[in-house]
Order: C-alpha cells, then sequence, then structure tokens
C-alpha cells in the first residue's frame, strides 16, 4: 500500500481515497448520497440492485456500479444526473413490480400517514401501513429519493404462502426484492447458510435446503437476516408491530461478551432489542439478546412488588417501602455481624455490586460475604488470567485458535463469526475437550483438529504452541490451574467464558470469602442472610431470616422472609465487565416493573433505615467512590487442584438463576429441538371434539390477501339476522372477542357468511381456523338493523372489509327497487374481492385504487378527491352507506355533507360485550348542537355519518396501541391455565 | 449428521462414501458432484444431500440452491423411460402442444410427473437443438423427430411392448 494518498473527483469534489475503496466508500466518506438497496459494508460488494449505478466520464463504459467498482487514482464519477435518476427510476421500477408498491406512489400517502398511526397488524404485507418495517424500510427512501410518483409496470402479487412456524421470527416472501442481503449475511459473515436462492430467473425465492422450516436446519436464530432485510420480509415475531422509538444505546447482559445493542420502548415498555452496528460486535448479536430479552424483560410472572411472608397467609405483597426496610432493618439488627451473610449475583453491575460490598463491610460490619457461583465448583485463576491480553478483536486475526471445553454454538453462538473468521483469514481452529461431548455439526465446520484429552495432555497441547506467535484460546468450563498457567506461559491471548454476564466484575469486587457462605449456613453458622439471587431452596430451609432480591418468583422465594423486587440490565444503568475486560455500559432503556427498584438503589435506601447512610444517588456516584479503592481479585481461588468451575451448558441460558426459556415459550421449543430432535416438537395434543360442539367453521379461506371468507353453522342467526347486524366472536376459550359484521345468511342451509380481515392477533387467531373446527362462541345478531326504504338511487362505498359488510344492505335496497351504486375501494385490483357478486347484484360497481390498477387512481375519497366526488359529480344520490377504514368513512361523509345527502355508516369500535354493558364503543354524536354519547353496539353500529365526532373515534381506536403490539409476546394466559390446574386437582381429590 | 445417519442404510452410506471419494478431485465444484449423485440413484434424494452436506461441510442449502437452479436436476425419482418433448419454438409451431397433450392423455399424468408403476416420466423442456426434424420428443436418450400422433402413438406402442418384455424376462 502506497504510504501517497490517490485522490479522485465526485460531483465535482476532488476527495482522498485509499487503496482498496469502492466508489461507494470513497462518496459515503465524502458524505454523498449514492443509493443501494443490495449492499451490505464488510461483505463482498454483489452489484445486484445497480441502483447505485454512477457515470464514470471518459471511460469506455461510463456506467458502472459504484459499490463494485474500485477507485482509481484520478477517477472522476457523477452520482446524480437526469439521465442517472431516469435510469435508476426505471430500475427501481422494475424491482417494485413484485413488491407491494400502491402505498409508495399513493397520492394520499401523506394524510394517511398522519391518520393511521396505529397500523394493521395484518398477516400479508399489502402496502405501507400494514408493514412492520415502515420506519426502517430502505425501499420508501429511495422511492422518495427517486420521486417516483407513477408506476409504469403492474404489480404481481406471487401469493407464497406466509412462513410463520418457526420460533422468533416470520418470512413473507411476497415482499422480496432478492436483494440477497440475507443470503450473503448468513453464509459470508455469520459462516451458517441457511438459507440460499432457490430455482431461478421469475420463480427465484430465497429458502432453506428443501424448504425445511428453519428450526429443521442450521439457522441459529441470531437474527442477523432480520436486521439486514431492506423490506419486511424478515420480522421478528414477537416484537414486529413494536414502533422503534426512544432509542437507547445499551449492552446486552445475558453472557460476558457484552454485545452492543439498541433498546427501544413505548410508554416506558421496552419493545425491541438491536444490535448495535457502530459497536464491537458490529451489528451482530446472538438468539438470546436479539429475540428473547423483550420477552423476558416484560414477563408477566416478575416479581413488581414487594413481600413479606406472614403468619397467616405466606408470602403477601407490600407496598410500602418504607414499612418493608423498617421490617428488614428490625430482622436484621436481631443478629450479630458474623452472624449475616450477604450473596452477590454474578449478574449485578460492578456498581451494584459494590454498593451491596459497601453494605456489607460498612452496615452490616460482616466479613460474610460472597458470590452465588451456581455450585460448589469454583472458576480459579482470575487473577493470572488477568494479566494475559485478552481482547476479542484480536481473536479473528489469530493464527491458532484453541477452544477448549466450551460449546460456543450454545453458550456464546456470536464468536461462532470469529471461528469462521479465523478460518478465512487462514488460520487454524483446533478444539479440545476433557468431557465426551460432540462438537455441534456447524461449530465442526471451522475445526481443523478434536481432540479429547485429559487435563493434563490438554496443558501439553497448549505448550506446543510456545512459538506460535498469535495464539488465542477460548477457555470454557471446567478449567484447571495449570491450563490457567500454561496459557499464561505462552503469552495467549485468552477469553474466558463464563455463563454469568459479570462474574468477573462481581469476583473482583467481593472476593471469594475463606470458608463459602453456602457452608457457612448449612453449619447453621450463618443464621441470617441478604441475597441477590436465589439460593438452593433446601440451604434456604435452614436460615432463620432470608432477605431475597430478585426478579422472578422461584422455590427459594416462596421460603423468603422478604421479597424485594429489583430490575434488570435493561431496566437499570451501570457496567459490566466482560470477557476482554473491558466494561460495557448499561443504560437504562425502559421503565422497572411498577414498584421495583435496581439493586444499588434498594441497597442504598436500606443502608439509610440501618441508620448508617451509604447515599448513592446515582450509578456515576458509585463509579466515583470505587474509582479510590483498589479492588482486587482474592487469591484464594488462585490454586485449585483438578478441573473447577461448572460445566455451563448444565445451566444453560439463565439470568439470575431464572432460566430464560422458562418465560421465553420460543427459546424453549427451540432447545427441545436441538435437545431431542424433530420428533420431540411434532406431537401436538389434540382437543378431543364434543360432538355437541356448535358453531361449526363451514369454510374459511383467505380470498384476496388478508381477508378471509368465514361460513358459519348457526341456525338462530341465520334465521334472524338482518342487515346491520353483527356477530361477536370467539375463536377458543381463551380468545378476545371479535365484532363483525354479518355479510350474508342462509336459513336453509343453517350458515351465516363473514368477511374479516386479518389486522391483529386475534384475527390472526381466527384466520387459522379449518373448516371443521367449532368455534368457542358465537353470539348474535347484536346492534341494530338498518332500515332500508326505497330513495331512489343509493351510494355504498365499502374499502378492506367493509366491501363484504356493505353486501348485505346493497342486497336489501336492491329489493326495495333502488338503483344501486357501488364503490369498491382498495390499494390494488389484487385487495377487491365479491366483485362478481356485486356486477351482478348492482345497477353500476365503480372501482377505486390507489395504484390504478383498477378504475380510478386514488382512494374513496380525500385531498385526492375520486371516488365519491366522481359519483357525487354525475349522479344525484339519495341516500349513502360507507363501512371501511375510519378514515375512509369520515372523508366519505365530508363529501356527502356539501350535497346534504342522508349518510349512514357502520362502526368498527373497540368493542367487549356488544351489550352496552361496558362501554369501551362508546363515541360521541351531535344532536342538536350538543354532544351525546353513544354505544356502537346497542345504538349502532349505524349511525348517522354527519353527526360523528370522527376525531374522538379515530383516537380512541389507538387507545390499545401498546397492548396490542404486547400481545405477540407469546404469552400464555396464567389465570386460567391455574384455573384448569387447580380444577383438575379437585377432580382427583 | 448422526442424525441422518441413523436414518439411511450402511449400503447407501457406502455408496455416497464411494460418491464422494470420486469427487475427491472436483472439490467445491457442486455441479459434478449432484450429477455423480443424480447418475446413481436417477434423482437427488433428500436423505443423500443431507449426508454430503454434513460430511463435505456444505451448507445443505448451497447444495440445493444449485440443484433447483439447473433444470437437470430433479427431486422426484423418475420412471423407467423419460419422455422429453420439446416445446420451444419450432417444436410449438409444428404442433408440440398436441403431443404434449396426446401423451399426457395416454400416460395419464401432468408434464414433470411420474406414472404410478414408475414406468413413464414426462418432461416438457424448451428446446433440444434440432429443430430441422422439430417436432421432436426424446425417450432415455432416443430422438425421435418429424412426429405426427401417428407416429407418437406406434412409439408408445414399442416402448410399452419393450417394458412388457423386460419385466417378463425378469420374471
Amino acid at each position: 500500500m502506497s504510504s501517497e494518498k490517490s485522490t479522485m473527483i465526485i460531483d465535482g469534489k476532488e476527495i482522498e481515497f485509499s487503496e482498496g475503496d469502492t466508489v461507494l466508500d470513497v462518496a459515503k466518506k465524502a458524505g454523498i448520497y449514492i443509493p443501494t438497496l443490495c449492499h451490505v459494508e464488510g461483505l463482498t460488494p454483489y452489484g445486484g440492485c445497480r441502483l447505485c449505478t454512477v457515470k464514470v466520464l471518459g471511460d469506455r463504459k461510463p456506467f458502472q456500479t459504484a459499490c463494485s467498482s474500485p477507485a482509481r487514482q484520478g477517477m472522476e464519477i457523477v452520482t446524480k444526473d437526469d439521465e442517472l435518476q431516469e435510469m435508476r427510476r426505471e430500475l427501481m421500477q422494475m424491482i417494485l413490480s413484485e413488491h407491494p408498491n400502491a402505498c409508495l406512489v399513493c397520492a394520499h400517502k401523506d394524510t394517511c400517514e398522519k391518520l393511521q398511526d396505529s397500523r394493521d397488524k395484518a398477516g400479508r404485507v399489502f402496502g405501507c401501513f400494514t408493514c412492520p418495517n415502515k420506519e426502517i424500510c430502505e425501499i420508501r427512501d429511495i422511492v422518495d429519493y427517486l420521486e417516483i410518483e407513477e408506476m409504469t409496470y403492474d404489480f404481481e402479487y406471487k401469493n407464497l404462502p406466509l412462513e410463520r412456524n418457526d420460533p422468533f421470527f416470520e418470512r413473507d416472501y411476497n415482499l422480496c426484492i432478492l436483494c440477497g442481503k440475507c443470503v450473503r449475511i448468513c453464509n459470508e459473515l455469520r459462516g451458517i447458510g441457511a438459507i440460499n436462492f432457490m430455482n431461478r430467473g421469475h420463480d427465484t425465492t430465497i429458502s432453506t435446503g428443501g424448504d425445511l422450516p428453519h428450526i429443521n436446519t442450521d439457522c441459529q436464530f441470531c437474527g442477523a437476516c432480520v436486521d439486514i432485510c431492506p423490506t419486511g420480509v424478515l420480522t421478528p415475531k414477537n416484537t414486529k408491530w413494536a414502533i422503534r422509538d426512544n432509542p437507547v444505546k445499551t449492552s446486552c447482559g445475558y453472557c460476558n461478551i457484552g454485545c452492543g445493542f439498541t433498546f427501544y420502548s413505548m410508554k416506558g415498555e421496552l419493545m425491541e432489542t438491536v444490535p448495535d452496528k457502530e459497536e464491537f460486535n458490529q451489528g451482530q448479536g446472538c438468539v438470546l439478546g436479539r429475540f428473547c430479552t423483550v420477552e423476558f424483560n416484560n414477563s408477566r410472572d416478575r416479581i413488581k412488588t414487594p413481600h413479606i411472608k406472614t403468619d397467616k397467609h405466606g408470602l403477601v405483597p407490600e407496598s410500602d417501602w418504607d414499612k418493608i426496610l423498617e421490617i428488614v432493618k428490625k430482622e436484621l439488627k436481631k443478629y450479630k455481624p458474623n452472624e449475616i451473610g450477604v450473596l452477590a449475583s454474578p449478574d449485578l453491575t460492578n456498581e451494584s455490586a459494590y454498593a451491596l460490598k459497601r453494605f456489607a463491610d460498612v452496615v452490616l460490619k460482616t466479613k460474610n460475604i460472597g458470590t452465588i457461583t451456581n455450585g460448589d465448583a469454583i472458576p480459579c485463576g482470575f487473577k493470572k488470567l488477568n494479566t494475559t491480553t485478552r481482547d476479542l478483536g484480536k481473536l479473528q486475526n489469530s493464527e491458532v485458535l484453541l477452544v477448549i471445553n466450551a460449546n460456543i454454538q450454545d453458550t456464546h453462538p456470536v464468536l461462532l463469526i470469529d471461528l469462521k473468521k479465523v478460518k478465512d483469514n487462514g488460520g487454524q481452529v483446533i478444539a479440545l475437550s476433557s468431557q465426551n461431548t460432540d462438537l455441534p455439526d456447524v461449530t465442526s465446520r471451522w475445526v481443523d483438529e478434536t481432540y479429547k484429552l485429559s487435563p493434563d495432555k490438554i496443558v501439553a497441547k497448549i505448550k506446543q504452541f510456545n512459538n506460535t506467535e498469535n495464539v488465542s484460546i477460548l477457555l470454557g468450563q471446567p478449567y484447571s490451574t495449570a491450563i490457567v498457567d500454561a496459557i499464561v506461559s505462552i503469552g495467549a491471548n485468552v477469553i474466558p467464558l463464563r455463563s454469568r454476564a459479570n462474574l468477573e466484575g462481581v469476583y473482583k469486587i467481593i472476593p471469594e470469602p475463606e470458608t463459602n457462605i453456602l457452608n457457612k449456613i448449612q453449619n447453621g453458622e450463618i443464621k441470617a442472610l441478604y441475597t441477590t439471587e436465589r439460593i438452593n431452596p433446601e440451604i434456604a430451609k435452614k436460615l432463620e431470616f432470608l432477605l431475597l432480591q430478585d426478579i422472578f418468583p422461584s422455590n427459594t422465594s416462596r421460603l423468603a422472609d422478604v421479597v424485594l423486587p429489583t430490575t434488570t440490565f435493561a431496566e437499570s444503568s451501570g457496567t459490566l465487565t466482560n470477557a476482554a475486560l473491558s466494561k460495557r455500559k448499561l443504560n437504562a432503556a425502559c421503565k422497572a416493573p411498577v414498584l421495583s427498584k435496581p439493586d444499588w438503589k434498594i441497597i442504598s435506601d436500606l443502608s439509610t433505615v440501618m441508620g448508617t447512610a451509604l447515599s448513592y444517588s446515582s450509578v456515576d456516584n458509585i463509579a466515583k467512590s470505587a474509582e479510590n479503592v483498589e479492588l482486587k481479585n482474592s487469591d484464594s481461588n488462585e490454586n485449585i487442584a483438578g478441573m473447577t468451575g461448572i460445566d455451563f451448558n448444565a445451566n444453560l441460558y439463565t439470568y439470575r438463576g431464572e432460566s430464560i426459556s422458562q418465560q421465553v415459550t420460543e427459546l424453549e421449543r427451540l432447545k427441545i429441538y436441538r435437545k431431542h430432535g424433530p420428533s420431540a416438537l411434532t406431537e401436538e395434543k389434540k382437543e378431543e371434539k364434543d360432538e355437541n360442539a356448535r358453531f361449526k367453521v363451514v369454510e374459511c379461506v383467505e380470498i384476496v390477501p388478508n381477508m378471509f371468507k368465514l361460513v358459519v353453522e348457526d341456525p338462530l342467526i341465520a334465521k334472524k339476522a338482518k342487515p346491520g347486524n353483527f356477530a361477536i366472536i370467539m375463536t377458543t376459550e381463551k380468545s378476545e372477542r371479535i365484532p363483525i359484521t354479518i355479510s350474508d345468511w342462509n336459513p336453509t342451509e343453517n350458515t351465516i357468511t363473514l368477511y374479516f380481515q386479518e389486522r391483529g392477533y386475534s384475527t390472526k387467531e381466527l384466520s387459522q381456523v379449518n373448516a371443521g373446527d367449532h368455534l368457542f362462541s358465537l353470539v348474535g345478531p347484536l346492534g341494530n338493523d338498518i332500515e332500508i326504504k326505497n330513495w331512489g338511487t343509493v351510494l355504498l362505498g365499502g374499502g378492506c372489509y367493509g366491501q363484504g359488510a356493505i353486501y348485505p344492505v346493497a342486497k336489501a335496497a336492491k329489493e326495495q327497487g333502488n338503483k344501486v351504486i357501488i364503490l369498491l375501494e382498495g390499494r390494488n385490483k389484487a385487495l377487491i374481492y365479491l366483485r362478481d357478486e356485486f356486477e351482478k347484484l348492482a345497477d353500476e360497481v365503480i372501482y377505486v385504487t390507489a395504484d390504478g390498477s383498477l378504475g380510478f387512481k386514488g382512494t374513496a375519497c380525500g385531498k385526492a378527491a375520486t371516488g365519491v366526488q366522481e359519483v357525487l359529480k354525475t349522479q344525484k344520490i339519495d341516500w349513502a352507506f360507507f363501512v371501511g377504514c375510519k378514515v375512509m368513512m369520515a372523508e366519505s361523509c365530508e363529501a356527502t355533507e356539501q350535497d346534504s345527502i342522508p349518510t349512514v355508516v357502520s362502526l368498527n369500535t373497540i368493542m367487549l360485550d356488544g351489550t352496552g354493558m361496558c362501554g369501551a364503543c362508546r363515541l360521541s354524536v351531535k344532536i342538536d348542537g350538543k354532544t351525546v354519547t353513544r354505544f356502537a353496539c346497542v345504538d349502532g353500529p349505524a349511525f348517522n355519518g354527519h353527526i360523528i365526532d370522527w376525531e374522538e373515534l379515530i383516537n380512541r381506536a389507538n387507545l390499545l396501541d401498546l397492548q396490542e403490539t404486547e400481545v405477540y409476546q407469546s404469552h400464555v394466559c396464567r389465570a386460567l391455565s391455574k384455573h384448569n390446574a387447580e380444577s383438575h386437582k379437585e377432580e382427583e381429590l | 449428521m448422526t442424525e441422518i445417519v441413523g436414518k439411511i442404510s450402511d449400503v447407501e452410506i457406502q455408496d455416497l462414501d464411494e460418491i464422494l471419494e470420486k469427487h475427491k478431485e472436483g472439490k467445491g465444484n457442486n455441479v459434478t458432484l449432484l450429477q455423480l449423485i443424480q447418475n446413481h440413484y436417477g434423482y437427488l434424494p433428500d436423505y443423500a444431500l443431507k449426508y454430503v452436506s454434513s460430511k463435505l461441510k456444505i451448507p445443505l442449502a448451497e447444495l440445493y440452491g444449485v440443484a433447483t437452479f439447473y433444470a437437470q436436476f430433479s427431486f422426484t425419482e423418475k420412471g423407467k423411460y423419460v419422455v422429453t418433448c420439446c416445446d420451444g419454438t419450432a417444436c410449438h409451431v409444428k404442433g408440440a402442444p398436441l403431443l404434449i397433450e396426446y401423451l399426457e392423455d395416454q400416460l395419464k399424468i401432468k408434464s414433470g410427473e411420474t406414472t404410478d408403476d414408475k414406468l413413464f416420466t414426462l418432461e416438457t423442456v424448451a428446446c433440444l437443438g434440432c429443430c430441422a426434424i422439430s417436432p421432436v420428443i426424446v425417450i432415455n436418450d432416443v430422438y425421435y423427430g418429424n412426429l405426427t400422433l401417428n407416429k407418437v402413438k406406434k412409439i408408445l406402442k414399442k416402448v410399452r411392448k419393450k417394458a412388457s418384455e423386460s419385466t417378463e424376462a425378469k420374471e
């Protein structure tokens, strides 16, 4: 490489570059934007989307892709001019012909964006406002940059099935633009290769080998593909609808690597965790950090308030912190200092651990303070290991990488990247193991040699590399003092792998006491214990007083005298010391649940009550006071004969003693699969069919994307239904109640037909019923009938689910001898249904599509004024009826109001019981200048469209946004399961 | 690996190991490897790809990616006689669609399928490169050109007769 910098000219500016840069790199550094869809920094240039085409002046081939053209001395390029923009526009339109684009070119875009804040949580994405990727969509940015307003190519919806059954993420390849980013990151960077391009030409898709579900492949569910996807194809299952708000840069606290993450929250609740691109992990994480944090953190099982044991009722919640701390004080004062023990959790932050140490030293004045190690074997040689190089960045350049007693694929999956990089850089990977465990398939891809050796021979093997320059070691557990000595003697770069996030840090602050605390408890020397993590309940029984500070209930918390609720790594600030001894910063990203407090805060508050105030006001405050104290690792466990440290495969995936898979059902699924293979998962309990079950489903099919036709047997409703009525459905015993308009009924076949749209959790559940199943319940007909007279000419407008909902009214209006004009609205012609039925029934059918693929281009009405206004121009309408989204209804009413046409709308408010009891469906209407409250269920659902307070109605629809987003975090209704378990017990008795 | 090994017989493992032995020199060339497997089995069995994938440490998706790209590879077992009908421009103009329809009717299968008795597989391709004798069909590497419905009828009869003779001979 020449030391002199070369220069090139981009858009008339002279810019320096270094050898090996591509034109795109140079432009990026100079802050010049070149659009790309397929470029991934750090991976081989691909040149697939060709949007980064630039003009190279004076070259034989002037149009070259910036991402794959190396920068040359004196090169002169233009990144943006009319010719290039036109070319890119053409390319982009071709790409968009296979990606739903109606919303991108919709003239109504801005209004829609403003009013539709609560997104339809639809199954199939057919436009931006039903897309979970909306905020981070690269396609939208590029369409804006290229100013595309019209589509020249017809859009083709591929109608591929949704892939929703794998854990952690869902796939909708109907949105795929085949940029190949996911394939390349999976193969090139992560080295897993679970997915690849299948077939060719027009049929090309991305899939696993043999179209297997991901769980049956090598997929590690790291989420790299999800985070790199420029569209909404790959989305996290449980957090896909979370709006990425309030970003906080922090670190993951599950293992001792501490990858950098950005946590997002909504109304103080953790919503999404994404690996940080600017941190050392370069945007990479693993299944735990990426997909399990939110669910684990937001679990409903969390301990949220302090609890105290009472003689009468056992453990009861207590909301008064002062009162509870007074009780703790009273209890602790009963014991002499040497009768009190303190235990630190290896997941505590350095600051909390320091506060705890000070609490033991200054307040309790006890020497009995130690760290919980989940077993009796304590890993040795912390002090010695601190003297060698500890550098995560150096791993990939090692000549030899030794993996000792570690199954990193399960314990520290993010390090697999380094294993692959060592191989790519020509290094050697050697696995040494003192146990008889096979390496998993994926790991073994990069391992050159595997040895099963006795501890002594491992020492000998390490020493063989004495003269090799770059030796790195991934040191798993167990290991021996001799192994540590050998590592230190050859001066290797070592990364000790711990199962817990901050074992390094906590051990340094709280050295191991001479006698183990747990042993002292068993001896009866310690009578009262203040622990920040659960201990073995058998040992806990020996205590007179147990004060437990924890996040989840456990068998130990049931024995505790006082339980104090504390926080997770997402809710508290501080630092964690990682495997490379660097301090990973934690920043509180969300609110702690209810009354829980960070560990250091509880300790500080308790110290004040105890009379010796530590008075810490913040973590920085603690860090500052800790600065002046020299921290030393203890000598006690430096030299231990034999192998030490637990094999942490045994307690894989735990945080503060709680198994993560206990809270994250998907992780449990993955764990079972990896342990027992595919057969373990296929067992599904089939519910016994009750012969007398009612509400048999005759048909449930997806007629157009997201719209389902549901035909159910119910003789009573079929006899009684009238236009305008609705029914309330519960799919299963645990489902939400969903009100749906009855679209058709057949008293002779005893069936009713309903059209519904998948736009949330409960409708998703309903969409998955099959013919022959039975619905749990069906109530109807509810609501008032719409009185249909002979008005003359009537206009009936329907959008989305409204197309089905206007059908019975159209039928009745026709029977009364009206001239019926039907207006059907959709974003694309593929979304219009019941066309044949309406063509047969109505005198005139008008179509309006956002992208102009059928009928008028535009929306039903609004500023883009086609639809309703177009009809009003040419026809005299005597009565109008609209059903659709609230925006469509509101604006249609505005249009008819000008001509004072009587207008009726059918409202779809949030509704619970449907009988006027709960009031959830209330809305405001103006009658004689007065605002009056009405209930959509009993006073409606049809209302005069001109008297409704639309703004309030739209706001109320967004009322449960947080809950609607949250429900995807696969929680289980524990109230019901508990009830069932209890009733089973009673039966047994 | 262990999972797959448990499921396929030792004989098959031996066969596959032989294939891998042959392939040793062409390492990295997935097409040749897939061709060797297809030559051995007549198609690409799922378990064979899984075995090879874990043995050579090539991701399974990569093998499938290559295999699905080329029309020459098949994932379903083929019949004893593979009837390939050309539907390229020249053959199409000269009535290939009629021949295909006739064959589909006679064999009672759709193009791309195999008869239940595993005797015939019907395939259509875009061009066989011998447009001069269009319309053309190929049965197990034997070319039949300048076809009419009548000729196809005769050819089919001949092949069926041959097939029944060979099964009788076996018995």
